[in-house]
């Protein structure tokens, strides 16, 4: 596993990070101050809370880690735009308040999904691993609300709930990633059978135990594990759920827009490098 | 008929070690041992004696073995609740032994103005040094708040018909986090966790501490469970990322900070209001 220090050449560019997407992201510490990292390869993540809580800045970082990554690829929608605007010159594909483009690029997925199945099925593998032939895709989703209730009629959402299901589903064997953030995943906004397919969650400050509730799993607040008693001027604590299956409070790392745009650029740059070698 | 006073049954003064049902429970507990133990040791004592001695005698030896047994089996059973009174009280116990004997020992030993003088060193170093009082006074709280959990784990029970009065958890050992104490609770037979859902509210008030969380500690032991005390905020600063340090090489102006876009449309009234939609003149 590669340790995330600095370590800069003097005057110029610093050595090669070579962090992969196999390896653990940082993304926070806990209430020890011990760092908190999560292996994201093979799962997928639900982040939920209340606006200005945090979401963002755990989408950012784990963004940051996959855009440093030369070994994932990164899929990126965001109704917004600019919370993951900064990572569009680092992206595959970046889908806008759209639901159409947003739709077309699911089915593409759907398509890499089911070509990468059959080559792992010729292959006499189940699923990828550290130096394939293909490499992992981070579907990262701000604001899935956006694209599930929100925008486009009816049926158009129950396409997009649809073909998201299908990726959470059957995508981790292939290295597909998909990492979806929201205020409220209820039922009214996903499915239910799409949330509970999510292994990962992460919610940071709700406005009620119920919504918390809704975002790590049924029974937490009635042992204490409510998101509900963060407090509101605090943010970026938030409860979350990977290794272990107990929620853990964190504080994630915070990436300003600065360092954002520089990670960025110095991502966008070593994937054009790569390119380059590679042609 | 029992005599009633003013102040009950009980004498003026008096303390209340194991509650009476316990101890009615525990009493009955230690006759069956009794009876179970002695009743064993004095068949195989028996059996065994029969070899080398004369019946009638290994019989009178199985007897008495039994018996013997039996009776320091059934002590133990008995004065059970009184040896876990113990063992929850025993921080308090041994640090009390050793003050005064040690100061006793030291007395003896030296000038009687020793101890004492010792003592307020010791404790003007502990409240003087701030690092110091931290760290005593969060493994005050650990012992504090292991008797304000069996107050409340008793509680629970006494309310919850359904559950044997002797069940109480025990309460294992207790450690200062940042946040508060985490301690470590072993439940008894009859209890799971899902007893103490949404009592994490009660808990931590009978703790006086802002927030209680319980989770199952072990993947292998259901029964044992771990309570986080939240009584502090330990994640109130900025935390930063490790990805940072990789671009710190590079200079602010290496980042857009203008937008390509011209600032056009940026308010309402910059934008002209859209055209009605075509309604369907059948519905």
């Amino acid at each position: 596993m590669s340790t995330l220090t600095a370590s800069p050449v003097p005057g110029g560019m610093p050595a090669d990070p070579s962090v992969s997407i196999f390896d653990p992201v940082h993304v926070g510490v806990d209430e020890f101050g011990h760092p908190v990292r999560v292996p994201l390869i093979y799962r997928n993540l639900l982040i939920g809370g209340e606006p200005g809580g945090g979401k963002s800045t755990l989408l950012n970082l784990i963004v940051a880690h996959a855009a440093l990554s030369l070994d994932c690829r990164l899929c990126l929608l965001d109704g917004k735009q600019v919370e993951l605007g900064q990572w569009k010159s680092c992206a595959d594909v970046f889908v806008g308040p759209d639901i159409m483009h947003a739709l077309a690029t699911l089915r593409r997925m759907q398509i890499v999904m089911d070509n990468r199945y059959a080559y792992l099925e010729v292959a006499g593998r189940r699923k990828t691993q550290r130096d394939d032939v293909f490499s992992p895709i981070l579907v990262a989703i701000d604001e899935i609300a956006y694209f599930s209730a929100t925008v486009g009629d009816k049926k158009t959402r129950e396409d997009f709930a649809g073909l998201l299901r299908d990726l959470v589903a059957r995508g981790r064997a292939v290295g597909i990633i998909v990492v979806a953030a929201t205020q409220r995943p209820s039922s009214d906004i996903i499915p239910t059978s799409l949330r509970d397919l999510f292994a990962w969650r992460c919610a940071f400050r709700c406005t009620t135990n119920v919504s918390s509730d809704i975002v790590l799993g049924h029974g937490w607040a009635d042992r204490g594990w409510s998101s509900n008693t963060i407090s509101p001027t605090n943010p970026g604590v938030g409860l979350l759920i990977a290794e272990g299956g107990i929620p853990q409070l964190i504080k994630a790392a915070y990436l300003d827009d600065a360092a954002c745009a520089r990670i960025a650029i110095h991502a966008a740059r070593m994937r054009a490098d790569r390119k380059e070698r590679a042609a | 008929m029992a005599k009633s006073g003013i102040f009950g049954e009980r004498p003026v003064g008096a303390v209340t070690l194991v509650e009476t049902p316990v101890s009615r429970s525990y009493a009955q507990k230690a006759r069956v041992a009794f009876l179970v133990v002695a009743a064993s040791v004095a068949l195989v004592v028996a059996a065994t004696a029969s070899v080398a001695l004369p019946l009638v005698l290994a019989v009178v030896v199985g007897l008495l073995s039994g018996g013997v047994c039996g009776l320091v089996v059934a002590c133990v059973v008995r004065v059970w609740p009184a040896l876990r009174v113990l063992w929850w009280w025993a921080f308090e116990i041994v640090a009390a032994v050793t003050l005064f004997v040690g100061m006793a020992y030291l007395s003896r030993a030296t000038h009687p103005a020793v101890p004492l003088v010792l003592l307020a060193v010791v404790l003007g170093v502990v409240f003087g040094v701030g690092r110091l009082r931290r760290r005593v006074s969060a493994w005050v709280w650990c012992v504090v708040v292991r008797h304000r959990l069996r107050l409340c784990f008793a509680e629970f029970i006494r309310s919850t018909s359904r559950l044997h009065p002797g069940r109480l958890p025990l309460i294992l050992w207790a450690r200062p986090t940042p946040a508060g104490e985490r301690v470590w609770v072993w439940l008894r037979p009859g209890l799971d966790l899902m007893d103490l859902d949404g009592k994490a509210d009660k808990l931590a008030v009978a703790c006086w501490a802002g927030e209680a969380r319980m989770v199952r500690a072990s993947a292998k032991h259901a029964a044992l469970v771990r309570v986080d005390i939240t009584r502090r905020d330990p994640l109130t600063g900025l935390v930063a990322s490790p990805l940072s340090a990789w671009v710190a090489w590079m200079r602010d102006e290496d980042a857009p900070v203008s937008p390509a876009m011209p600032p056009l449309g940026l308010d309402l009234l910059d934008v002209p209001e859209p055209a009605p939609e075509q309604r369907n003149p059948r519905r």
